[in-house]
């Protein structure tokens, strides 16, 4: 079992070692912990996560803006302690 | 040889190939289902067990699929690429370049055009890219110099496509015919964008070796991002694989694939390289 937020983090930092700490409320754009490039490799992540697909209009900058924004909108967490998957 | 003289010669060239976008092709009503659209050697599974794993069928619909998903790319790369012309074509330090320009315009959207055309006709319709804009961390001047290159490069990756799948005689004869359209436009457009990333290079006042080295950073990714967009899990769904999302991871970890990502881009990279070098 691992919480969505850690795995959405491992995946940040992954990619972009630099990254110290990443919190949930962090803007993820502003802060460079997610960039135009990685975007589309990032939304297949969170859909491979949710294993279903992001409706396209549901593609837009606000819904991706931090951590809990993206668990409350496509996991329907509102508390990062409830957002366990399954392995 | 020297930019003007080369923009002229293109103008004169596009004024001679001009056609008409509507009537150049004669579409047929349906394309063969039982024949490749794409080379099997440009599959996004080419090389790797995956592609073992596949029967023939899967591998000709995945052909189709990764046909109507590439054309998808063009057609909104297009789309990006007629918005940066437009915005430079009347500045004067371009002006140079200014009659192919209108060319380049005109040409990029008839391939906006016919690729649409062909997804629509062929699947249903243009398979939306899945990308959200972002604030730029360059400087105005180097935004707009990355602009051009992206441009270029966008170019560069898909007449790679182009070039074998038009030469390719067990591909569909009117997907070869669309290549070709597509690659004798784009000769002209990769020559005249080369010259023209050059310029703004050579023009720009302040830069400096930090500011050169994230820029090729920057491109280093584009180009990585350009070819992960060739991997779409809902094509992979659409053959009937079970975890598209893992093919998909596993495909992009694959060295057989990072091999052949190093292969499409290494002529690009010489060149690159030779234009980095010329801001130093």
């Amino acid at each position: 079992m691992l919480v969505v937020s850690v795995k959405i983090i491992e995946w940040l930092k992954e990619r972009k070692p630099e990254l110290n700490e990443i919190s949930l409320d962090q803007n993820l754009m502003n802060t460079g912990a997610l960039d135009s490039l990685q975007f589309v490799s990032f939304l297949m992540f969170i859909e491979q996560l949710r294993e279903k697909k992001i409706p396209q209009e549901e593609v837009i900058p606000d819904n991706f803006l931090t951590i809990n924004e993206i668990m409350n909108t496509f996991f329907n967490i509102k508390n990062e302690n409830n957002g366990y998957l399954d392995e | 040889m020297d930019a003007s003289v080369l923009a002229n010669k293109l103008s004169q060239r596009s004024k001679e190939l001009y056609y008409d976008v509507y009537t150049v092709f004669d579409w047929p009503d349906v394309l063969p289902h039982n024949e490749y659209w794409m080379s099997p050697e440009l599959l996004s599974v080419y090389g790797t067990e995956y592609a073992d794993s596949l029967n023939e069928s899967q591998l000709v619909k995945l052909s189709q699929l990764e046909t109507i998903n590439m054309f998808s790319i063009f057609a909104y790369g297009e789309s990006d690429l007629i918005q940066t012309i437009l915005k430079n074509t009347l500045r004067s330090d371009l002006s140079e370049f200014n009659d192919y320009l209108s060319h380049f315009i005109d040409e990029e959207n008839k391939h906006l055009w016919f690729f649409t055309e062909f997804c629509n006709k062929y699947d249903n319709g243009v398979i939306p890219v899945r990308n959200i804009p972002m604030i730029s961390k360059f400087t105005i001047d180097i935004e707009r110099l990355l602009s051009f290159i992206r441009i270029i490069v966008f170019e560069e990756i898909g007449d790679y496509y182009n070039y074998i799948v038009m030469n390719d005689v067990r591909i569909t004869p009117f997907v070869r015919e669309i290549h070709k359209r597509h690659h004798m436009d784009e000769v002209g457009h990769i020559a005249i964008g080369w010259k023209i990333a050059e310029k703004l290079l050579r023009d720009m006042r302040s830069v400096n070796s930090k500011e050169i080295t994230a820029a090729s950073n920057h491109m280093s990714n584009f180009m990585e991002s350009s070819l992960q967009s060739f991997y779409n899990p809902d094509l992979y769904a659409r053959i009937n694989i079970n975890k598209p999302y893992d093919l998909r991871s596993n495909l992009l970890q694959h060295n057989a694939r990072k091999e052949k990502h190093e292969n499409i881009l290494n002529r690009i990279n010489i060149k690159l390289d030779k234009l980095w070098a010329g801001a130093n």
